[in-house]
């Protein structure tokens, strides 16, 4: 992921009543080694709080990292949560604190881990929730699936003005979309990004691309057929169809077709919807999965850069195509991920040739960085609309392949 | 939900982060071969193919005197991309798709049949690639050109499209300088009137395209602090400095021509001095921001020439020593006329009289070789009454500063005075400090990057409209004509310098120093 280089000072343990006295004097102490060092002048700004819930110890060390990337970025406290079942760490919170410097402008914004034990996890929104700076937005980021209805998540969730998810980290497909537009739908006071969203921002763009061109927007009125592939490992593994469910959501909401007849006929690896489009139009879709492409959890393709890993993550769109017809004439639009999994072609017939174009996709998948959720302000309406109808498309009991 | 039968609008554009879309386009670069085209021209295109991916139909026609190919032009395109692209290295897949759409029309650009040619290759492209008549036709050659171009576009038909009811649209770039004086950027313009109406003219100064000249307008209007201060009452005087560290770099030719106060002054600066001074507009769009900068100038005191000494310095560098080597004087410069009257240096003093700005004066100054790169506008506000201080040297203090760095280290800083922690009460200046590059962990793009898409969306708020032009031409040459009649000495100051000491006298004499940057 793209970051500022830098580090974090060891972290300090604190008991929790003190942490706001030990940052203050860990801002004093990088103030003074400033001076002392001829370093930049230190400045204690902070634009926002993240809330993480980074799960057990043993993802804690991977999503640790990954915050204090962002907190390199953007100066702001991050609180980070870790805990597990069956584990106790002598004392209910086990608080430790530490700054995050970058090699250009120094300290840049501060870490508060609290480790809780198991007993104390019901506690958890009592200390975290007084650690969010007053007057800022706060973020709760949910790495990992998150207890959907439990009453930690609900707290921390109405503490924050933001949640982010992941709903290709369900371990049930896509029963996440339709467990987050249960929390969406419940929670109207705050907003939502889901990264899987953000991911497909360049599958959108490239879609939206073709209609851009006067001569074939029409063909958007006309389209009969549509099929989304998906992302999926070996065939014994459950398949993620999230992101797919996603697309089919945007397209169908934006276009304003309507479900019709059973809600989604086949296998979950091979799914079949039947819409009505505004002029009464059918439109088959079809969300499969294509099997055997390698696959590695989504933080870590981040992480690492999908460039040193040739690798996507679960769900991820393979391709797009589309077929329409206007005034009589048949239109093909397709986009799709090329060999290298970096890489996605257009390719446009509609009466005649379209150039076709490849683009970058990590280039183009800013938006799917945790920093570039912490920009967002208010609800998202584009998102909120597809994951309804997403959501509407999975409502039906999840059947196992 | 949309309404699809209502408007050919795109609805799956909604909600989109690149919610303007650029219609499939050609851009014609004439001087495809020359520096501005390779250094930043092709590489600003490759990065937003990249980036914001243009319309697969998007396409490229380099114009040059020099015998290439079509796949020669790519091969020279991709090691200038290779070179200088923020996003380099090229990625293979990219480029072969956006390759495509790159060709190559040999001409001089004099010659009445290289625009024949060009016509039929943009007809050609038109037909195979889809781009559907829309061509946006950039002037990056030496100026002496411009008056050609624009005329042969025009007598040969190439540019006669928007004109004349046929599908597409034509626009046309022009790099500054806009004409060296009054006269001739009347002339020029003159000449592109012919066959181009203003709203296809778009002048460019990248001074506009930078995330930090844009965030002028957005600190002053978008923020709820600083409009009801930015005025006479609270502020004392205003600074714009535009300092560079290095000397001529093999310009001297062109620089012997223009000076300081023609290619920094007349176009960079007084869009920093108009984005600072103007009036909230009522839109961001492009007359409505381009009206009050236009106001702004047309508030600014007519300089008469007997102030002229007073208010201006103008000086050149002599040699030196710099960062531990041996520079030449500016008369010592290869391409330089040894008695050369060209400034290096130019500092100035203007004021605005309108209701917001009577009695401030706004203090300008940009030079070669001084002490380091830095551009900034620095508003100084009024000092507070010290009484209340009184023996704690607070009436030493500095007034408090909000300076707006554009380059490098890009950001805003307020300067304010605190109290030293300890049982005494002393005083002490500290700055609060913004840092693009720590806020937002973002590479800003480039500002040719900006403006070229700006361009091809029709988008000309960032654009210098002629009536701009003109009346920051007309205070350049009233300057220029007092020069020339020697009322002015030629001030020297040493390389590696903040200019002159006349520059200081020319502020100190109202009870002002410049900033230490």
């Amino acid at each position: 992921m793209n970051g500022a280089q830098g580090s974090t000072t060891p972290m300090r343990a604190v008991g929790a009543a003190n942490v706001e006295q030990e940052l203050t004097i860990l801002w004093r102490e990088a103030a003074s080694n400033a001076l002392v060092n001829g370093g930049a002048v230190v400045a204690r700004n902070s634009v926002l709080t993240l809330v993480v819930y980074a799960g057990g110890e043993d993802s804690a060390p991977r999503i640790q990292r990954e915050v204090e990337s962002v907190t390199r970025q953007v100066p702001s406290r991050a609180v980070i949560i870790v805990s597990e079942m069956g584990r106790s760490y002598g004392t209910p919170f086990d608080v430790s604190v530490g700054l995050a410097h970058r090699d250009d402008v120094g300290a840049q914004g501060e870490q508060i881990l609290i480790r809780a034990s198991e007993d104390a996890i019901p506690h958890l929104p009592g200390a975290v929730l007084p650690l969010i700076l007053s007057g800022l937005p706060a973020f709760l980021w949910w790495a990992g699936e998150p207890p959907w209805r439990s009453e930690l998540l609900e707290a921390l969730v109405d503490g924050c003005d933001r949640m982010i998810v992941d709903t290709s980290e369900a371990e049930r497909g896509t029963q996440g979309l339709s467990a987050l537009y249960d929390l969406v739908r419940r929670k109207k006071a705050s907003a939502f990004s889901d990264l899987n969203w953000a991911r497909l921002a360049p599958w959108r763009e490239l879609t939206a691309q073709f209609f851009d061109d006067r001569q074939l927007t029409p063909y958007l009125e006309g389209i009969d057929r549509v099929t989304i592939e998906y992302a999926a490992g070996e065939e014994d593994q459950p398949a993620n169809a999230a992101q797919g469910h996603l697309f089919a959501g945007w397209l169908a909401s934006r276009l304003g077709w309507r479900p019709f007849g059973a809600m989604g006929r086949g296998m979950d690896s091979a799914r079949q919807y039947t819409f009505v489009g505004p002029h009464g139009k059918h439109i088959a879709l079809e969300i499969n999965a294509r099997f055997g492409v390698p696959l590695r959890r989504w933080l870590d393709v981040a992480v690492d850069g999908s460039a040193a890993y040739s690798a996507v993550g679960p769900g991820a769109l393979m391709s797009v195509y589309l077929h329409a017809t206007a005034q009589g004439q048949a239109g093909s639009f397709a986009v799709a991920r090329e060999a290298d999994l970096e890489h996605a072609s257009t390719l446009c017939q509609a009466g005649t040739a379209y150039p076709s174009q490849t683009v970058s996709l990590p280039a183009l998948g800013d938006a799917a960085r945790l920093v570039d959720q912490l920009q967002q302000q208010g609800h998202d309406a584009i998102f909120e609309e597809a994951l309804t109808m997403a959501a509407q498309l999975t409502g039906a009991p999840d059947r196992r392949r | 939900m949309i309404d699809m039968a209502s408007s050919a609008v795109n609805p799956l554009r909604a909600g989109m982060r690149t919610a303007r879309t650029v219609e499939p386009v050609t851009v014609v670069i004439f001087g495809a071969t020359g520096d501005l085209t390779h250094r930043k021209l092709l590489p600003a295109l490759y990065n937003l193919a990249v980036e914001q991916p243009l319309p697969p139909q998007f396409s490229i026609v380099g114009v040059a005197r020099r015998p290439f190919s079509h796949e020669e032009f790519r091969a020279q395109a991709l090691e200038a991309v290779n070179t200088y692209s923020r996003m380099r290295p090229v990625s293979p897949s990219v480029w072969e798709t956006f390759s495509q759409g790159l060709f190559y029309c040999q001409s001089q650009f004099g010659d009445v049949h290289g625009y024949e040619r060009l016509g039929e290759l943009l007809d050609q492209i038109d037909r195979e690639r889809g781009t559907g008549g829309n061509r946006i036709f950039y002037l990056a050659t030496p100026p002496s050109f411009y008056p050609t171009i624009a005329d042969l576009l025009t007598l040969s038909g190439v540019s006669r499209r928007s004109r004349e009811g046929e599908p597409g649209w034509s626009r046309v770039v022009i790099e500054k300088p806009f004409g060296h004086d009054l006269e001739s950027a009347q002339a020029l313009n003159g000449e592109l009137s012919k066959g181009f109406r203003e709203s296809q003219i778009y002048r460019i100064d990248h001074y506009l395209g930078k995330e930090t000249v844009q965030n002028i307008m957005v600190l002053r209007f978008g923020n709820g602090i600083f409009e009801p201060i930015w005025n006479r009452q609270y502020i004392d005087h205003v600074e714009i400095t535009v300092a560079e560290a290095l000397g001529l770099e093999g310009r001297g030719d062109y620089y012997e021509e223009a000076g300081a106060i023609r290619d920094i002054l007349q176009n960079h600066m007084m869009q920093l001095l108009t984005l600072t001074a103007m009036e909230p507009p009522a839109t961001f769009g492009a007359d409505s921001v381009r009206d009050e900068k236009v106001k702004a100038l047309r508030a600014i005191t007519p300089l008469i020439e007997s102030e002229i000494a007073q208010d201006t310095v103008r000086a050149q560098y002599g040699p030196g020593l710099v960062d531990g080597k041996r520079v030449p004087g500016y008369t010592q410069e290869e391409g330089v006329h040894p008695d050369s009257l060209t400034e290096t240096y130019v500092a100035l003093k203007l004021n605005i009289e309108n209701w917001r700005w009577a009695g401030v004066p706004f203090y300008l100054r940009t030079g070669k070789r001084l002490t380091k790169r830095v551009t900034e506008i620095a508003i100084q506000f009024k000092r507070p009454p010290y009484l209340l201080f009184h023996g704690t040297g607070a009436d030493q203090m500095e007034p408090n500063v909000l300076s707006m760095r554009i380059q490098p280290n890009e950001g805003i800083s307020l300067r304010f005075n605190a109290k030293v922690p300890g049982q005494e009460m002393r005083l002490q200046s500290v700055n609060m400090d913004f840092l693009y590059g720590s806020a937002f962990g973002k590479e800003p793009p480039e500002a040719y990057e900006r403006l070229l898409l700006d361009c091809m969306l029709g988008d000309a708020t960032l654009f210098t409209r002629i009536d701009e032009t003109l009346l920051a031409w007309k205070l350049v040459d009233t300057i220029i004509k007092a020069w020339r009649e020697n009322n002015v000495p030629m001030a020297s100051y040493e390389p590696g310098a903040w200019g002159p000491p006349e520059a200081d006298a020319l502020i100190e004499r109202e009870g002002r120093t410049w900033r230490r940057l």
